[in-house]
């Protein structure tokens, strides 16, 4: 998955050149007047762009440069880490790279959905042509992700800091309804 | 009679437009699975990492949902009266599972193989009276680990 990046402006030059030259280059560069630069060079940070991908935060970062000025690269945390909250998790038996040095036990998570009319509606027009039922799978995800975040929390109040050999698992329990379980074995590794 | 009618109509379309979908999903399935030979993904983890640096270390998953069209489940349903391989029904649960792990390896980023990797697969049932009708989700997933190379 590629790399999100917040650019942020913190005054900083790199020092060749002076900083009247890095203003206009700047102004040149943002294609801003030259009184907004003022702006730029205020006593506090200034958010040039919020979500830049990997390429347009490498053109950002080299035309700063070029202009003498530099470019801080915040990378964005991607959705899936901060629901799992830092937590490492793996399906293996211990955590590749690291060593663990306490164990806390089974930690789990669960929750079941339901789905709702219109989806089922639009599941039974796709029973008859076939395919993907993109709002199932959406849902099934979601729902699993729910879960693992249950589970990270558990993990968490023990003092754990990774989770290993997750499992996942689906039962349903309704018509109409199914459970979706995580669980793994909750350890702290260093 | 006009229930008759229906039914050939259900059957033949079922069967052009299920036909077209699987056709395309697996053309789609063949292309990606080849841009992702680069990505291996097994189902051990021991044997593989012998004096290798792991730099990272992270749990990913994908899943699939797939719903069988008309025709097949009219298939299905006459190979329950003689018994024997549902033939019809086999694609289907290898679309799932493929499509699963190529959105596994998707989600994997930049990591260099993927260990420990589990498959399973479960049935959605449909609500009511068309109890035949049936999807089935596949979700596959394990440990994506980043190599120093």
């Amino acid at each position: 998955m590629a790399k999100t990046f917040k650019l942020v402006f913190e005054g900083k030059l790199t020092g060749t050149n002076p900083l009247e030259e890095v203003k206009q280059n700047l102004a040149a560069v943002l294609k801003k007047t030259p009184a907004a630069m003022d702006q730029l060079f205020a006593d506090v940070p200034v958010v040039i762009k919020t979500a830049a991908d990997d390429a347009t935060a490498a053109k950002y970062e080299a035309a700063f440069k070029k202009a003498g000025a530099v470019i801080q690269l915040i990378e964005m945390k991607r959705r899936s880490d901060i629901a799992a909250g830092g937590m490492i998790l793996t399906n293996v038996e211990t955590v590749p790279g690291a060593t663990i040095v306490e164990h806390f036990g089974l930690v789990a998570g669960n929750t079941i959905r339901a789905k709702h009319v219109g989806r089922d509606i639009m599941a039974s027009l796709k029973n008859l042509i076939g395919g993907e039922l993109k709002g199932y799978t959406e849902l099934l995800k979601e729902s699993r992700e729910q879960a693992v975040e249950r589970m990270a929390n558990q993990a968490r109040q023990l003092g754990a800091n990774a989770i290993v050999n997750v499992r996942f698992s689906t039962s349903s329990v309704a018509q109409g309804a199914a459970e979706l379980y995580a669980y793994g074995t909750a350890v702290r590794v260093e | 009679m006009e229930q008759l009618i229906i039914f050939l109509i259900l059957i033949a379309v079922g069967y052009t437009a299920g036909t077209i979908n699987e056709k395309k999903h697996y053309k789609a399935i063949e292309a990606r699975e080849q841009a992702f030979l680069i990505m291996p993904a097994v189902t051990f983890w021991k044997a593989s990492m012998t004096n290798a640096v792991i730099l990272k270390a992270e749990l990913v998953s994908g899943n699939a949902v797939i719903a069988v069209d008309y025709f097949k489940q009219f298939l299905a349903g006459l190979r329950k009266i003689f018994g024997g391989p549902v033939r019809s029904y086999e694609s289907l649960l290898d679309r799932a599972r493929r499509e699963a792990i190529l959105r596994m390896k998707e989600a994997a980023g930049n990591a260099s193989i993927i260990v420990n990797v589990r498959i399973e697969t479960s049935t959605i049932g449909q609500s009511g009276r068309r109890q035949n009708a049936t999807c089935v989700e596949a979700i596959a997933y394990g440990t994506a680990l980043t190599i120093e190379r």
